[in-house]
Parts: C-alpha cells; sequence; structure tokens
C-alpha cells in the first residue's frame, strides 16, 4: 500500500479513493477526487488555482524550498532490507516532520506579522490624512487648540447652531494642567439635526 | 407559507429538467472502435500512420449476452482489427473507459497490442504503460513479458 499526492491539489490520496490516468508517453497522473480530475480535463494549471498547493508554492504563501523537502523525495533504487536502517528511518521521519512543520508554521507566520506593520502603517497615515475631523490642524501647542476649540464653540453658541449638550474640553484648573502635560482628549460633539430636534419636541 | 412559495417553483423546473436519460455515457470498444497500435512491429508502426486508423471489426468475448452487433470488449480482452486493409488479432491494453476496479487507470488512448493466432504477440516491445493485472492473468502473460512499464 502506498500513499500517492494528487497531482492536481497535492493532498494525499488514501487507498480507494480517486482516478489513476496514464497517458501513453508513461507518466501517471493521480487525482484525489472527482474536483481535481475535472479540473485537469479542463486543462486548468493548478499554479493558478488558489486552493492548491503547488499555488502557494509558486505564490510563496507557503514554505517551497527547503533541506527538509530533500528527505521525502522519490528515489528509485530498490533499498536491501535491514532491521536497523529501518528502525533508524522511522525516528528520522518523526524528527523530520517535527522540523518541517515548524518552518513551514514559521514562514507562515512571518508571512502574516509584516500585515500588523502593513495595517499600523497604514492607520497612521489614515490619522495624518483625516485628523482634521478630529481636532484643529493648525493648533501648534496644546493649550492653543483648546482656546481654539472653545473659541469655535463659543461662537456657534452665540449663533444658536448648537442644540444640545455638548462635550466640552476642560471643566476645572486641574484638568487644564493634566492637559498640559499629555495631549489634550476631546471628546466627539453631537450635534442633533433640524429634524431630529423637531421629532424630540413632537415626542415631548 | 413564505418559504414554501420560494421553494415551488424551483423544484418544478427540476422535474420539468430531468426528462432525458441520465446513463453515463458508455467508452466500451466495440465495432468500428478506432484504436491505438501500441507496438513496436513493422504492421504497428505503419498502421498508425495509414490513410485510417486501425478499427475493430470483432470482439471475442466469451459469455455475452449482448447481441452479436452490439459486442463489447474491455481491458485485456481479445478482439479482430482491420489494419492497413489487413485483419488481424489483438489485445486490449488500455482503456479510456472508467473502469471501476481498484487499482486499473483508464489511459490516454485505447491501446491495442497485435497478436498472431496463437496468442503471441508479433512486436518485440509495447511501449506504453500496461495495467498491472497483466501480470497475474494466465492467458496475458505473454504480453506482460515483452512490457516496459507496469501501473
Amino acid at each position: 500500500m502506498r500513499l500517492e499526492t494528487c497531482y492536481y491539489c497535492s493532498s494525499t490520496i488514501w487507498p480507494g479513493h480517486g482516478i489513476q490516468f496514464v497517458r501513453n508517453d508513461c507518466k501517471i497522473f493521480r487525482f484525489c477526487r472527482s474536483r481535481c480530475h475535472r479540473a485537469f480535463k479542463k486543462k486548468w494549471n493548478p499554479r493558478k488555482s488558489r486552493w492548491t498547493k503547488a499555488h502557494r508554492k509558486f505564490t510563496g504563501k507557503d514554505l517551497a524550498t527547503d533541506p527538509t523537502f530533500e528527505f521525502e523525495k522519490r528515489r528509485n533504487e530498490p533499498v536491501k532490507y535491514n532491521r536497523e536502517l529501518w528502525q533508524n528511518t522511522l525516528q528520522a521521519m518523526e524528527r523530520v516532520e517535527e522540523v518541517r512543520t515548524k518552518r513551514e508554521r514559521h514562514h507562515i507566520m512571518k508571512r502574516l506579522r509584516q500585515g500588523t506593520f502593513d495595517r499600523k502603517a497604514a492607520d497612521l497615515r489614515e490619522v495624518r490624512d483625516y485628523i482634521h475631523l478630529v481636532r484643529a490642524p493648525n493648533a501648534t501647542k496644546p493649550m492653543e487648540e483648546i482656546e481654539m476649540v472653545q473659541k469655535a464653540i463659543a461662537k456657534r453658541e452665540e449663533a444658536g447652531e448648537l442644540l444640545t449638550k455638548v462635550g466640552t474640553t476642560v471643566a476645572t484648573t486641574k484638568k487644564l494642567s493634566a492637559l498640559r502635560r499629555r495631549a489634550p482628549k476631546i471628546d466627539v460633539i453631537i450635534e442633533t439635526s433640524d429634524t431630529e430636534q423637531m421629532i424630540a419636541e413632537d415626542v415631548e | 407559507m413564505n418559504i414554501l412559495g420560494k421553494l415551488l417553483p424551483t423544484t418544478i423546473d427540476f422535474i420539468t429538467y430531468r426528462s432525458f436519460s441520465m446513463t453515463v455515457p458508455l467508452y466500451h470498444l466495440q465495432k468500428v472502435s478506432r484504436v491505438h497500435v501500441v507496438d513496436n512491429s513493422k504492421l504497428a508502426l505503419d498502421g498508425n500512420v495509414y490513410k485510417r486508423m486501425p478499427r475493430i471489426i470483432h470482439c471475442y468475448k466469451k459469455n455475452n449476452n449482448l447481441t452479436r452487433t452490439r459486442l463489447t470488449a474491455g481491458l485485456g480482452d481479445k478482439v479482430l482489427l482491420a489494419i492497413k486493409g489487413q485483419m488481424k488479432k489483438a489485445i486490449i491494453v488500455g482503456c479510456q473507459q472508467r473502469i471501476r476496479k481498484p487499482n486499473v487507470p483508464q489511459f490516454d488512448k485505447n491501446n491495442v497490442v497485435l497478436i498472431d493466432d496463437d496468442g503471441n504477440p508479433i512486436g518485440t516491445r509495447i511501449l506504453a504503460p500496461i495495467p498491472a493485472f497483466f501480470r497475474t492473468r494466465g492467458d496475458l502473460a505473454k504480453i506482460a513479458a515483452i512490457a516496459t512499464t507496469f501501473v
């Protein structure tokens, strides 16, 4: 009994499963299931089907070249039976599998970890581009910024634009001094539209 | 009830579409089947290049329940071919039909090996791979002897 690998998706073919196709140039194609067989008949390139191992290795998503793969290559010379060799080989197989899976996982983690850096950079870029929605961009010092915001609020209050309660930045001197120490945290100002105000009035 | 309403139209479609035969197409080899000779005999080499592909004229199969016009042959069966205007016996060595037995592969073309009347192959070598059960069957041993690769 021998466990083969599917030509298309590279998964193991267990006994009793799959289809074997022999071409007249003596090349044997083994497929694990009809999905792979049909893809082959449609002449699809396994390197382009995203679910196959061939694709993952081709695009570098999985570990492709590593010394641990050399152990599993098919050798066409028959080896004379030797009990010690057999036992040593079994032990070696376990160890090689351990090392190989570790390396494969490391390869994937390395690839995915790059994503966290990319996402952080993207976040920083987003903050830089859209900070004007949160803070006054022309403010150079924290106090200046607070003053600017307060002035803006005062102006709007005068104009009667603000209808509901407003989250103000500074209430007490204690808070002021604390803010001087670190960057000011400006709460989101919630304004209701005219229609909502009308609905609220109707409800009341 | 809404769910039922959604289901009903699709089930009706299903019923109307299924009005034709659903048997799997058969790739049996029978009379007039075109065949690829895999020998290295002269007749084989000429026959493959002749104006007409080698064709099966008759299938020798014992205890065949089908009528004489519908005799079919599969892997390991003896057939009569028409090659290059001559009649020659041959044994089927590879089928495109998917045979649902374990470890029997399907081949690229319908391969055939030429025999004389005693059952001895005419050529000295077979160029294509041959199914492994040819080694175990006594009447196919002569062909297994000149084969190069087994599948």
